[in-house]
């Protein structure tokens, strides 16, 4: 699963805090571009606070900040400034206490590929669940298939904000989506 | 007016003086200025005068290495000291002994009783004949052939007599022997190689080139006002002190010194023993032996007289053997005793050790600039190799603590971290321009020369580069790799984490350890 990533990856210095401030926000970075080529590779929207990917609930257990090859770990307190810096960079969404969403796009990104998406296969002015949308046949290719749920309701509420779409909710729940 | 007292003293590359063996040093006095007579003795005017059990010691302060000179406590007659008198300066007159060169002619005179041996061939076997008689018509009869026992005439043989020059082994004669410990010293030494007595010195070889040390340089300002029959004296002028500590000290030395003299010689006991002084002992038995091979080797004549020969030889040698068994227990009794008392402090013992002790400096200031001096010469000796091999030395002031207190203190006041810190700030103000002390990380007091601590954070790079992953234990094996353990590992750690926060290195924490890598990927 890690075998993609660059050779930075395997450099045992990058497992431990470094003390100078200057190298250490470059070590972050480096940290930063490592999750979301991970993410992306492993077409991994969501990844607990361990560095383990999330799906459907159920967790595995290698993680990104576990590295078998050279026998180095990340400890804790490194891994929290580590998604610290990934949310203030927003290449991260937090989830809930556990997850995080790994954002490869930013949100405007995906919310402006859906867009395309509706008006490439013609639906727009329809109404689409949003199961059509991420599990649908018509949306097969496309990079946001197969986006969790939640992620993808932020992304359409970057569309609401635009005025180019309306949710459809149902119990507080949102359950389709009507582009304009 | 060249004074032959004046002896040129070596030093340390820190200015202090090297000391003899057995030399040891009594009190420091500073600053002193030396005049020869009445006038100034110029490029000395500004120095230290070290007493020793043996010396008076210049060190001249701007040039310790060229304008030092010393004086022999033996050569000292008395001492006169005047007080300061509003502008004069305390001082202190030396006045010296009149070297008599009557006393050193006797000396040789009675060596050159030499007998001249006279040759001449026998005139009918041909035979050399060798004999210690002048030739004369009325001793004929201790003319005859050796060979053949035939007297030949006097008008034979009288043209054919040739003297033979005495044949000298030189370099014996000219060895000047210890009194103290009987080692035969070359005659260009005033003291004693092996147990730094001082030896009787011949004033009749003047002329001999050893004689005048042209490192010596005594410029004078006016003249001395010296004469060569009148008195003959040299003054130390007190700058600041009053001097009256070093003129009574040198009062007492000069009294005590025939005491002195006689305490340290080394086979005191055996003489009494013998009853006779030992070295005639040894005169006599050598002119036995002497008799017999020298002369009257062949022919009949003389195999009767070398038989009588050997039999006063054997009364000689047996009578001297019982004697000699005396003085061998004797002796014995002596080097178990000189075992006895020598063992424990055998280490120490080693070079004459110059010891720098708190009672004899006035203030305070003086001892911490003799300790600083000390110190960088302990410094420059014990870290000669780390010189030598990588051109600086970077020590840690803790380090320099231990060792100094170790090795040179024991016995004579173990320095406080203050004093030593103190001592360590002088260096520059000493003219010991090759040490500084440095604050490395702003933290670590060091002892650096040069850019010492540039040098080592490079070679840790490149170590590093080459093997990435190094930790301090390998780094220290590394950097120590022959054999010398001159850089500590404080250093090292110090540099380390200089480098860490610099950002050329990066750290690799785990459990084994902090590993160090190059920071290529992480440029500042």
């Amino acid at each position: 699963m890690t075998d993609s990533l660059p050779p930075i990856y395997n450099f045992p210095p990058l497992y431990t805090c470094q003390p100078n401030v200057l190298i250490r926000k470059q070590q972050l970075a480096t940290w930063c571009d490592l999750l979301l080529n991970y993410a992306k590779d492993n077409k991994a929207w969501c990844l607990n606070h361990e560095g383990s990917i999330l799906r459907d609930s159920e967790s595995s257990n290698a993680s990104i900040f576990k590295n078998e090859t050279i026998q180095r770990v990340a400890p804790a307190p490194f891994i929290d400034q580590i998604w610290k810096e990934m949310v203030r960079g927003q290449k991260a969404v937090k989830n809930s206490d556990e997850a995080y969403f790994i954002l490869w796009r930013s949100l405007e990104q995906w919310s402006s590929l859906v867009l395309q998406w509706f008006e490439t296969s013609g639906k727009l002015n329809q109404v689409v669940t949003l199961y059509e949308l991420l599990e649908g046949d018509e949306s097969l290719g496309w990079e946001f298939h197969g986006m969790h749920q939640t992620l993808c309701e932020l992304c359409l509420q970057k569309l609401c904000d635009r005025g180019r779409a309306t949710l459809l909710k149902e119990q507080n729940k949102i359950m389709g989506v009507k582009v304009l | 007016m060249r004074l032959r007292q004046w002896h040129f003293v070596e030093t340390t590359g820190s200015g202090q003086p090297i000391l003899r063996e057995n030399e040891k040093d009594i009190y420091i006095e500073h600053p002193v200025g030396c005049y020869q007579g009445k006038s100034k003795i110029l490029g000395k005017q500004k120095g230290r005068v070290y007493l020793t059990s043996q010396r008076i010691i210049y060190i001249d302060d701007e040039e310790p290495t060229k304008n030092s000179v010393s004086l022999e406590l033996d050569d000292v007659a008395h001492v006169e000291y005047s007080s300061k008198f509003l502008r004069k300066s305390a001082r202190l007159s030396i006045f010296l002994k009149n070297l008599d060169p009557s006393e050193g002619a006797k000396v040789n005179s009675a060596k050159k009783v030499q007998q001249t041996t006279s040759k001449w061939p026998c005139p009918i076997c041909d035979f050399e004949n060798e004999t210690n008689e002048t030739l004369r018509i009325e001793n004929m009869s201790l003319f005859s052939c050796a060979n053949c026992g035939i007297t030949p005439d006097f008008d034979m043989i009288k043209d054919l007599t040739v003297l033979k020059a005495p044949q000298e082994p030189t370099s014996q004669v000219n060895e000047v022997e210890c009194s103290a410990c009987t080692f035969l010293n070359h005659p260009s030494l005033t003291n004693c190689e092996i147990c730094g007595t001082r030896l009787p010195v011949y004033y009749d070889n003047v002329d001999a080139p050893h004689f005048l040390d042209c490192r010596i340089k005594i410029e004078l300002q006016t003249n001395d006002g010296l004469k060569a029959d009148g008195p003959l004296y040299i003054q130390l002028s007190f700058r600041e002190s009053d001097g009256m500590l070093l003129s009574q000290t040198i009062e007492e030395l000069i009294e005590n010194q025939p005491r002195e003299d006689t305490k340290n010689v080394y086979n005191i006991g055996a003489t009494s023993i013998n009853e006779s002084y030992p070295h005639k002992e040894t005169h006599k038995e050598t002119k036995a032996l002497e008799l017999e091979t020298k002369l009257g080797r062949v022919g009949i004549a003389s195999l009767e007289k070398s038989q009588e020969d050997r039999l006063r030889n054997n009364d000689i040698i047996l009578g001297s053997a019982l004697s000699d068994l005396n003085n061998l227990m004797a002796l014995a009794s002596d080097i178990e005793q000189l075992y006895g008392k020598t063992a424990r402090d055998d280490v120490k013992k080693k070079p004459p050790l110059f010891i720098v002790d708190r009672e004899k400096f006035l203030t305070k200031e003086l001892f911490i600039k003799e300790i600083s001096r000390e110190l960088h010469g302990f410094i420059m000796t014990e870290f000669q190799k780390q010189m030598e091999v990588d051109g600086v030395i970077l020590i840690s002031l803790v380090d320099i603590y231990a060792l100094y207190n170790k090795a040179m203190r024991i016995g004579s006041g173990l320095v406080s971290p203050q004093e030593l810190k103190e001592a360590c700030s002088q260096f520059q103000d000493l003219g010991l321009k090759n040490l500084h002390l440095t604050k490395i990380n702003g933290r670590v007091l060091c002892i650096s020369s040069g850019d010492s601590f540039g040098y080592i954070k490079k070679r840790i790079i490149d170590i590093v580069t080459t093997n990435p992953g190094a930790d301090l234990l390998g780094l220290t094996q590394r950097l120590n790799e022959n054999d010398s353990n001159s850089w500590t590992a404080g250093i090292i750690m110090e540099v380390l984490s200089n480098c860490v926060s610099e950002g050329q290195l990066l750290i690799d924490e785990q459990i084994t350890g902090v590993q160090y890598y190059v920071n290529f990927d992480w440029k500042i």
